[in-house]
């Protein structure tokens, strides 16, 4: 399994994975990118779960609107941060190569 | 001179494929046991540096690839994936060799349909939630719709579909089904049967290579 987790790598696919851009000119959108991609997987994940939350009844009302909330507002602020760098939502999702893309 | 790729196919006799791209015509190679298509591109400052250009080229890159499905299961490159020289290519199939081979093999025979839902009342129902609550409840609700049409999809193609894969965007979402080719008329009927979903916007088209199935299940994709 970890032998062929190192296999698919280590193996550039016909379908090479990007890379962040680090030249002079755009290294800071390229940090965003990889950065802002990984808090939105993030996000994704905790909405989820908080989801999962909602409809199990696990958690009071009160928990529910905090979580709700604050996933809004980290949102909004993902959306916005994307905006100042010039990234459309969908740049976010980074392609990972042979293991996909970020965001599924 | 550079080469554009194409794709890859299992070793076949080659296609005579038509189409050209940047007035370039397509050509095609045995090389260690997989068949290659390419062009040699002379100029590629004119042919991909300007955007009619490029748009031009891109569709032509696809109609190219369609007519290489026709007749076999093409493994596509990215457009426009460029190689400097002849060495290169050969390196770089050196080092892929494997990955392709499985590959042609389990997709061998088959072919892609993207069918891609959009909701157009979801705008509105998006709108700033008021509250937390609200907000989860419309994340809720939207992963629902997904489903249902999720469920339907696969509930109408049953067993004409080999298998499916998603990619949820945040107002789009996308399923491709791998399809063998004697099992294209059957989803097609199938799907021509569901009719309508209400609310729901759904657009199929194909048939593709079926790219988004290289990678095997499991390791991504």
């Amino acid at each position: 399994m970890v032998a062929e987790l190192r296999r698919q790598l280590q193996s550039n696919s016909q379908q090479p994975p990007e890379r962040v851009d680090c030249s002079e000119e755009t290294i800071e959108q390229g940090l965003a990118k990889l950065v802002l991609g990984l808090i939105e997987l993030l996000r994704q994940l905790l909405e989820r779960q908080a989801i999962r939350r909602m409809e199990g009844g696990s958690v009071s009302d009160e928990q529910v609107e905090q979580m709700g909330l604050a996933l809004m507002k980290l949102e909004a602020k993902v959306k916005d941060l994307a905006q100042q760098f010039d990234l459309r939502p969908e740049d976010l999702n980074l392609d990972l190569g042979p293991l996909g893309k970020l965001l599924e | 001179m550079p080469y554009l790729l194409y794709c890859v196919t299992q070793s076949t006799p080659a296609v005579a494929v038509a189409t050209t791209v940047c007035d370039r015509p397509v050509e095609s190679r045995d090389m260690l046991g997989l068949r290659v298509y390419w062009s040699d591109i002379e100029d590629v400052e004119a042919c991909f540096n300007k955007p009619e250009a490029l748009k031009q080229a891109a569709l032509k890159f696809h109609q190219v690839l369609r007519e290489i499905l026709a007749l076999t299961t093409p493994i596509g490159f990215r457009f426009p994936t460029l190689l400097e020289t002849s060495d290169a290519l050969e390196e770089h199939l050196l080092s892929e060799q494997e990955l392709y081979r499985e590959a042609l093999t389990r997709l061998g025979g088959t072919v892609q349909y993207e069918i891609t839902a959009t909701w157009p009342d979801e705008q509105a129902d998006t709108a700033t939630p008021v509250s937390g609550r609200e907000y989860l409840k419309r994340r809720q609700e939207a992963a629902g719709r997904v489903a249902a049409v999720e469920n339907k999809l696969k509930g109408v193609t049953g067993d004409s579909v080999r298998e499916w894969r998603a990619r949820q965007e945040r107002k789009v979402h996308r399923w491709y089904a791998l399809v063998s080719q004697d099992c294209r008329e059957r989803f097609l009927a199938a799907l021509r049967t569901a009719g309508g979903s209400e609310g729901v916007r759904l657009r199929l088209s194909g048939p593709w290579p079926p790219s988004e199935f290289v990678a095997p299940r499991g390791n991504g994709g």
